[in-house]
């Protein structure tokens, strides 16, 4: 397995957000575990954003399907929408395969803005998006 | 039944026994400019914590969602630095209501009202989200999603009083009957 990309939030010294990119045999595993609650996140995980697209683009050929692993993610304010568009949008952009989104089963967000933030209205993301629900540790 | 059955049983029975219990929590804090950190996050997540002790993981999420958002929006639409924010947590058998409280003036009342009846007046109150969401995006605005994502996402029901120069802001949750 190998660590494509890397991005945290810190507060008081703690990681309390933090987002991997790792690949493994075909599969890339975008992993989001903790709590985003800052008033501006998109600006801590800009340069995350950005080694995420690039490694992204330079790997293209090796990246067969994607997991988006949400089911560490505790909570995310309304300020974290965007940059978790971002994010998913990269990798939907980069990696033309299948997309297996992992979500908890009994919270409201994964369940009901999650799909939002994917654009999973739009068929070309519906259309290779499958969701795995699970229940929170 | 053999003793497994027994003890899932006793589980179910005693989480609704916990899931019947009657929480009020209220915050009041003057002056509101003295707040210098994470407010929002901090009651939010105090609440999620000590909720849990009662009630089921995604009731106390609810919770915490509520209370971030309206604090959020509280404090930074406050008219002054040196009034009251008031924050009410209530659960009983019927419903979860969370009410926030803050000094505006018209023109804030008249934006906060403004919002809320769109979302009330919704039919469609995802498709308001979803389309609220990609708009502000691509303007790049900050901020007007933390009610829309209330009543969408967690299906809380927002309404609004103004009693003199205070606001406050109502979301409540109807609780399924056990």
């Amino acid at each position: 397995m190998k660590i494509l990309a890397h991005g945290e939030i810190m507060d008081g010294g703690a990681t309390v957000f933090q987002s991997v990119a790792t690949l493994d045999a075909g599969t890339l595993r975008l992993v989001f575990e903790g709590a985003i609650r800052a008033d501006n996140p998109f600006q801590e995980l800009e340069p995350h954003l950005h080694a995420l697209a690039r490694v992204l683009e330079a790997q293209r050929a090796e990246v067969l399907r994607a997991v988006l692993d949400f089911v560490s993610l505790e909570f995310c304010n309304s300020s974290g929408f965007y940059v978790i568009m971002e994010l998913v949008e990269c990798v939907y952009r980069h990696v033309e395969g299948p997309v297996l989104v992992r979500r908890i089963v009994d919270d409201d967000w994964h369940q009901y803005t999650l799909p939002i933030l994917l654009d999973i209205d739009d068929e070309k993301i519906g259309g290779r998006t499958r969701f795995e629900d699970v229940r929170a540790l | 039944m053999d003793e497994r059955a027994h003890g899932i049983d006793r589980i179910l029975a005693e989480r609704a026994r916990l899931a019947k219990t009657q929480f009020r929590s209220t915050l009041s804090l003057s002056p509101a400019g003295n707040v210098t950190g994470d407010l929002a996050g901090i009651l939010g997540g105090y609440l999620l914590d000590l909720m849990g002790m009662f009630y089921e993981r995604i009731l106390c999420r609810r919770v915490n969602v509520a209370v971030t958002e309206l604090v959020t929006n509280a404090l930074s639409h406050a008219l002054t630095v040196e009034a009251e924010l008031r924050v009410d947590v209530c659960v009983d058998a019927e419903a979860l209501v969370v009410e926030v409280s803050s000094k505006v003036d018209d023109a804030q009342y008249a934006e906060v009202e403004a919002r809320v009846r769109q979302i009330s007046d919704s039919a469609d109150v995802r498709g308001l989200l979803r389309d609220t969401i990609h708009h502000r995006r691509a303007r790049q605005l900050e901020g007007g999603l933390g009610l829309l994502r209330l009543a969408s996402e967690n299906r809380f029901g927002l309404s609004l009083r103004r009693d003199g120069e205070t606001m406050t802001i109502r979301a409540e949750h109807a609780l399924e009957a056990n």
